[in-house]
């Protein structure tokens, strides 16, 4: 019973949470409250007792969240926590893409024919879990992931071989007058905004 | 494999766990205090975290304009929670609040939340300085994480299991610092930097007034600088579990060895940060990556070969 | 006394306080820094952190403004407190505890503060408001000691801005390209003038990109400052001075523990310990330091000064180089006291050319954390009188 109740409260969070990230105008909210959906989904895991899934989802679901706000927030260019801003993008198509998924999904889940359990649960559910992963298929997951990292790793470099801070060449030039512009050398495009849009 | 080594708690176990894990972060804060007015050749200081307690809780909340006050207070108030939801799996002697199959891992978990929370408690405050000190949490996080998850795995693969009772039974006879060392130092380096403990100060340093903490006041700032000692203390009884032998010793019963052990360890720790300097965030990265982690790989691979070859 | 006066009582004997020095108020702040480490107090960061502000030197009527303002964020209980000689920092602060501990009084004061509460709404986009509202949207105001905290404006697209909401009352950051070519925000954050471990009266007016300082003019808002080691037969003011210096850059490269000796051993040099003492004392501590390898690797290489850069006697240095020249200075500055009647020293770092001019140029493309260690390896005191120019 106590069980029953806290998984359709953890239900309830996970949807609501889902529901704000694209209410709220915040984009370190709308990121966080992701962050708060997938917890509750990962303590739902725990709760069917597959430890590992469940914990392993939450430790990577906050990380990618705490890594995705910077992103967001970078490439967004504004601060939510200031400026209010819409999370939904065009609206109509994409209400029509999630009634249509959702509709899909639903009809699945009543309609398949769900085979009954068979045997019982192994004993030590990470152990198993890993085998069935990793098994078979070991050789291909250890190429795999030190490709992936390495590709990772050398496109970084490659994007950005100084990093941010080693001293470079191509540190604009300071202003010749006052108007505070932070310029490219070599007058990367001729028409400087005013950075003092603060003072406007 | 199953959960008889250890002895699970019933509710009040929880309330335990927290009060020890308080007395000690406090014990910690106390040293230190003690330490600090000693180096300034002052009398006293012990009563220095009171002190500064009762300060706090004193002084009134105060905010800054257009601050996300909800994100703020998620992010000061999860630290000492993450603290406490680490010590539930830390097997103390022959007792654990509770004994998740997968205890390491939940370990790595909370301090994964960390970077969420440090992050939270910078964004929150809508200031420069608070803002610039929580990136730069996260950018020491990018640097630290990934030798950390590499130097539990060492552990881990050796005790072949992710229960903390299991790793702790495993080190019967020898134990796991013994040879593991890197594993063991890199692992400590990595609790004094998700406890933001020198030399990982950067994002509460004084170059940016304090960084995260630059507007906190009142409890809010209590509760950050109590979640450092809590993370630091939590931290230190995990090195004991996963490298020091747990509570394992002679005479004493197992919970007294293994506070002992966590408290010489919290304060070896406590010492050590105060003899380095603070780093700066731009200059974690490349050590932690090119050095630290091929030698961690190492390190797991000694390990990994050793336990196959001790299975087999 | 109730529980109120048991937390009073305990929370007063550590107060934390926070440091505003004027021009020229050196010699009151190194008093009342004696003062807070013989009582176990604590130096603020920022002012949120702050029982007591601490006003050291003179202030003119003129510039109050910003020291009004820092006031304002402070959080309370607080108290204020002004020290212009050396000698009455106790008492003055005796004063502070005082205020402190009338929790009445504090009560009342407080609730003053908050005549006009806004609506408190925790809300997405809602303002926090402690009664300090007023003080920090006015952003026409460059003399801001902190850095704004309503400063933290992103950039905004580069269209439709006139019309758009200023949230908090606070205007959007413009934007920049910054040296990769990518479209970034511009933010413009004064540093100084009351920015703890900052040279007094100084004014950096950055514009952030991130974290990184990519344009900066130098201002001196409040006029030259007439200090710096007042040349005399002594040589102990150098020492004084040069010790300072020292300290604060090693406090700010985090180096704490060499941060508290070298603290004490100005502080002995004020109290007019004999001068061979202080040598030998500065000097076992530059020996600690140099076999500091973390601190060294933090310092070096930073804010190096090419040759041929108009700052004769420091061409060539880096931060490491200067912090190690301060003390060496300071060493020098014990020897000419004991020797016969030196003139007033001059080597190293002072007098030597005007190393704030070369501010914007040093500390353009850095991250913060080293634009304060550049900006604190020099020594800008005596320099500043022939200053008042943009970078």
């Amino acid at each position: 019973m106590l069980s029953a109740v806290l998984f359709v409260v953890l239900a309830v969070v996970a949807i609501s949470a889902g529901v704000i990230v694209f209410r709220t105008d915040s984009m370190a909210r709308a990121t966080y409250a992701l962050a708060v959906s997938f917890v509750s989904v990962g303590i739902m895991l725990l709760q069917f007792e597959l430890e590992y899934i469940g914990v392993i989802t939450i430790l990577m679901m906050v990380m990618e969240m705490a890594i995705m706000a910077i992103f967001m927030v970078m490439f967004m260019g504004m601060n939510p926590a200031l400026m209010p801003m819409d999370m939904v993008h065009n609206k109509k198509a994409s209400a029509g893409i999630a009634a249509g998924v959702f509709a899909l999904l639903t009809a699945g889940i009543l309609l398949a024919d769900w085979p009954a359990r068979h045997g019982v649960p192994a004993v030590d559910l990470t152990a198993s879990l890993g085998e069935a992963i990793m098994g078979p298929k070991m050789l291909v997951m250890l190429t795999v992931s030190p490709v992936l990292f390495a590709t990772l790793v050398s496109a970084l470099v490659l994007a950005n071989p100084r990093g941010r801070y080693a001293p470079s060449p191509v540190v604009p030039v300071e202003p010749e007058n006052d108007d505070g512009g932070s310029h490219q050398g070599g007058g990367h495009d001729g028409h400087h905004q005013h950075p003092g849009g603060a003072h406007s | 494999m199953n959960g008889s080594l250890v002895q699970q708690l019933p509710a009040w176990g929880a309330v335990a766990a927290l009060a020890v894990l308080v007395l000690v972060a406090l014990s910690g804060a106390a040293a230190d205090g003690l330490v600090t007015a000693r180096a300034e050749r002052r009398r006293g200081g012990g009563f220095a975290p009171v002190a500064e307690t009762a300060r706090l809780l004193r002084q009134r909340p105060r905010g800054t304009v257009a601050a996300d006050t909800l994100l703020r207070r998620v992010g000061v108030v999860g630290l000492p929670v993450a603290a406490a939801l680490k010590v539930a799996v830390l097997p103390v002697g022959a007792w654990v609040v509770s004994d998740l199959a997968v205890g390491l891992v939940w370990f790595n978990t909370m301090d994964v939340m960390v970077w969420a929370l440090v992050w939270l408690s910078g964004w929150g405050p809508n200031s420069v300085h608070s803002l610039v000190g929580g990136y730069r949490f996260l950018a020491l996080a990018l640097a630290y994480e990934l030798p950390l998850m590499f130097a539990l795995t060492a552990p881990a693969v050796a005790a072949g299991s992710l229960r903390m009772a299991d790793i702790v039974a495993a080190q019967d006879g020898l134990w796991f610092v013994v040879w593991m060392p890197v594993a063991f130092l890199v692992f400590c380096a990595a609790v004094l930097a998700f406890s933001l403990q020198r030399p990982f100060t950067a994002p509460l340093s004084p170059d940016i007034a304090g960084g995260v903490l630059a507007e906190l006041s009142g409890v809010e700032r209590l509760l950050l600088l109590a979640g450092r000692y809590l993370l630091l203390a939590a931290g230190s009884g995990f090195g004991v579990a996963l490298f020091l032998g747990g509570g394992a010793g002679p005479v004493l019963p197992g919970w007294a060895w293994f506070l002992a052990k966590t408290l010489v360890l919290f304060w070896l720790l406590l010492t050590i940060r105060r003899r380095v300097p603070a780093l700066r965030p731009e200059q974690l990265m490349a050590p932690a990556w090119v050095v630290g982690l091929p030698l961690i790989l190492l390190q797991v691979l000694v390990v990994a070969v050793a336990a196959v070859a001790g299975k087999g | 006394m109730g529980l109120n006066g048991v937390l009073a009582r305990a929370a007063v004997t550590r107060c934390h306080v926070f440091l505003a020095e004027a021009l020229d108020g050196a010699a009151p702040r190194m008093a009342v820094e004696r003062e807070l480490a013989r009582r176990g107090w604590v130096e603020a960061l920022s002012p949120a952190d702050a029982d007591i502000l601490c006003v050291c030197g003179e202030v003119p009527g003129g510039q109050a403004d910003a020291i009004h303002r820092l006031w304002d964020q402070l959080p309370g209980p607080r108290a204020r407190v002004s020290v212009e000689q050396t000698d009455d920092a106790g008492a003055r602060l005796d004063g502070c505890v005082a205020e402190l501990l009338d929790t009445a009084g504090q009560r009342a004061q407080e609730a003053e503060r908050w005549v006009q509460p806004d609506d408190d709404d925790s809300d997405a986009g809602g303002m926090d408001h402690s009664g300090m509202d007023h003080s920090q949207m006015d952003h026409s105001q460059m003399d801001d000691g902190q850095m704004d905290d309503g400063q933290m404006d992103h950039g905004q697209m580069d269209h439709g801005q006139m019309d758009m909401p200023m949230p908090g009352g606070i205007p959007l950051a413009g934007e920049g390209t910054d040296r990769d070519g990518l479209n970034l925000d511009v933010l413009k954050v004064p540093l100084g003038p009351y920015l703890p471990l900052w040279p007094a009266g100084l004014v950096l007016h950055c514009e952030l990109q991130g974290d990184v300082v990519f344009g900066s003019a130098i201002d001196f808002p409040f006029g030259a400052p007439e200090t710096g080691p007042a040349p005399g037969p002594d040589g102990r003011a150098s020492v004084i001075h040069h010790l300072d210096l020292a300290l604060r850059l090693l406090r700010l490269a985090g180096a704490a523990a060499s941060a508290t000796r070298t603290r004490m051993i100005r502080d002995s040099a004020l109290d007019g310990a004999a001068l061979d003492q202080c040598r030998t004392e500065l000097q076992s501590e530059l020996a600690r330091i140099r076999k500091n390898g973390l601190l060294r690797r933090t310092l070096r290489g930073i804010g190096h000064i090419p040759d041929g850069s108009g700052l004769p006697g420091i061409e060539g240095t880096d931060v490491w180089d200067r912090l190690v020249g301060m003390f060496e200075t300071a060493a020098a500055g014990t020897a000419a006291a004991t020797g016969t009647t030196a003139a007033a020293h001059t080597t190293g770092p002072r007098g030597a050319g005007d190393p704030a001019r070369k501010l914007p140029d040093l500390v353009r493309g850095q991250e913060l954390s080293v634009v304060r260690l550049i900006v604190a390896s020099f020594d800008l005191a005596p320099a500043a009188r022939t200053v008042g120019v943009t970078g």
